[in-house]
């Protein structure tokens, strides 16, 4: 199963949405249970499967724009580094792939996935390029009301649609943006930044894990609230906090840029890694942060945005793998990952 | 019996337990009024109020005790504030009083706001519980309207679970 090409790579990560040089991703998801079955947490195999079949099901006579049905993957069928593309490909969680009863429906683009029997019964989820929340949320609302046509979805006069967590109550939703905040980062304005958010229901954190570095200034920031807001209010409140967010992060960055120092950092960060034979994920995210930045900036000559929307996927371990086509450890991984950097990056025009 | 210092109608069955200036200030009101017109809601969110406390004063007329159990999934209040995870549908109403301050604290509201074109809805528990309200009443053409919703989710799949009265 060619898992590894097509789909997000050219569609959500093509990187041609709106505010693309500081979004580079948008991503809404509806968490949903079904009434009349136990959340997954407390469900045995028999429910599970009976909620996987129903989902199933319901979502069978659906078709996106071009006519195409959902494809049904059930994970344990798959080889796990085929799983763990999934996860790099941010369209099944960890968590999910865990699942002994976990299924997955996914649109011929990849924009639309659907994870069942993760913490929630359901999760769709809806990808867009850039920044376009409205968009995203606009298309899993509809996918979800041809579903709700057909399943009973726990819902309480009160507490709306019912989740595992009540953290998720409400709405079930979490509208999402993949920020690129190096001028946040590099100014130390990044903390500040946080706890304004935080005040207003939106949290951030980094896309691996906390370490800014490591994860090559790419932040996914959310909303933290589910429930007292109608979802619409939620996508829009969450967009305008990101354009402010996007607008501070370019005064930092022109700051930056007439500082002086920028500069040559961008130009070394594109040496090395249009030259190197061997590189870490965590020294390709940060420098790759550097060449993205040196694009928005002008400083390096253009580079089409879907390659560099791409690399952050691409340079993965287990993708790499699945390129490769064969298991590899982690030397001949970072051989593989320089390669591949080193050909996007002079195929893609700048030298 | 002591009663509910906001409406002075109904019995007092919650304490609620303050901090102002290092003096303890309790306040005994029914639950309604605790829960319902939201009065505790916003006090929660008070670092000076003590969520446990509440937890802990809630009577054991009022809501459902900790060692309670789901009549659905069986799963306890225990259980749940030890995983935060509830086990069902059904466990939002049988703990409906325990969790909306919980709820109040996270999310900063206890009332879903439908979204533009999003229909309300019933639970199954909640149109069962308004089913023998109106056969009671004798209010038979809603009866047969509740009926009808309720046939309706069971067609599509969903069962309907009662709780033991």
């Amino acid at each position: 199963m060619n898992l590894h090409e097509g789909g997000a790579l050219t569609s959500w990560l093509a990187g041609e949405g709106p505010l693309g040089d500081g979004v580079i991703s948008s991503r809404t998801r509806l968490a949903r249970n079904l009434e009349g079955f136990f959340f997954p947490t407390r469900m045995d195999g028999k429910q599970a499967e009976k909620v996987a079949s129903m989902v199933v099901e319901a979502a069978s006579s659906w078709r996106d724009e071009r006519g195409h049905p959902l494809r049904v993957l059930t994970l344990q069928d798959l080889t796990p580094l085929e799983r763990q593309v999934l996860v790099e490909k941010h369209l099944a969680s960890p968590l999910h792939i865990q699942q002994p009863y976990g299924v997955l429906l996914l649109s011929e683009d990849e924009t639309l996935s659907v994870m069942i029997n993760e913490e929630d019964q359901l999760r769709i989820q809806k990808m867009a390029p850039g920044l376009n929340l409205e968009e995203a949320y606009r298309e899993a609302l509809r996918f979800h009301d041809h579903l709700k046509e057909r399943l009973p979805f726990a819902y309480h006069s009160r507490l709306g649609y019912l989740t595992a967590h009540p953290a998720n109550v409400g709405t079930g939703l979490r509208a999402s943006v993949l920020c690129h905040l190096p001028g946040h980062v590099y100014t130390q304005t990044l903390e500040a930044l946080l706890v304004q958010l935080s005040q207003r229901g939106i949290t951030a954190r980094g896309l691996y894990g906390e370490g800014s570095q490591a994860s090559g200034n790419l932040y996914q920031i959310s909303n933290s609230r589910t429930l007292g807001l109608a979802g619409e209010d939620i996508v829009a409140a969450m967009d305008q906090a990101i354009r402010q967010v996007v607008q501070r992060e370019w005064s930092l960055r022109e700051a930056l840029l007439q500082e002086g120092q920028l500069e040559d950092r961008i130009w070394r960060a594109y040496g090395i890694l249009t030259h190197a034979r061997s590189i870490s994920s965590g020294e390709a995210m940060e420098l790759l942060s550097l060449v993205r930045l040196g694009v928005d900036l002008h400083v390096l000559p253009p580079l089409p945005p879907r390659l560099l929307n791409q690399l952050i996927v691409r340079i993965r371990p287990a993708f790499l793998q699945a390129q490769a086509g064969e298991a590899q450890d982690p030397l001949q991984r970072d051989r593989s990952r320089a390669r591949l950097i080193r050909q996007m990056l002079t195929q893609g025009g700048a030298a | 019996m002591t009663l509910c210092e906001e409406c002075g109608i109904r019995p007092a069955s919650v304490y609620v337990t303050r901090i102002v200036n290092g003096q303890k200030v309790e306040r005994h009101l029914c639950t309604q009024c605790a829960l319902e017109k939201g009065d505790i809601g916003p006090l929660l969110q008070n670092p000076g109020w003590i969520l446990q406390e509440f937890l802990q004063a809630l009577s054991p007329a009022a809501a459902p005790r900790p060692e309670s159990r789901c009549p659905s999934c069986g799963l306890s209040w225990t259980d749940f504030t030890r995983t935060g995870f509830l086990g069902c549908p059904h466990c939002y109403e049988h703990f409906l009083p325990l969790l909306l301050p919980a709820i109040q604290r996270v999310q900063g509201a206890d009332r879903h706001v439908p979204g533009k074109g999003e229909a309300p809805e019933k639970s199954p528990g909640e149109l069962e519980k308004e089913l023998q309200r109106a056969i009671r009443e004798e209010r038979y053409e809603d009866a047969a309207r509740l009926r009808d919703a309720m046939r309706q989710h069971r067609e599509k799949g969903g069962e309907i679970r009662r709780e033991p009265s």
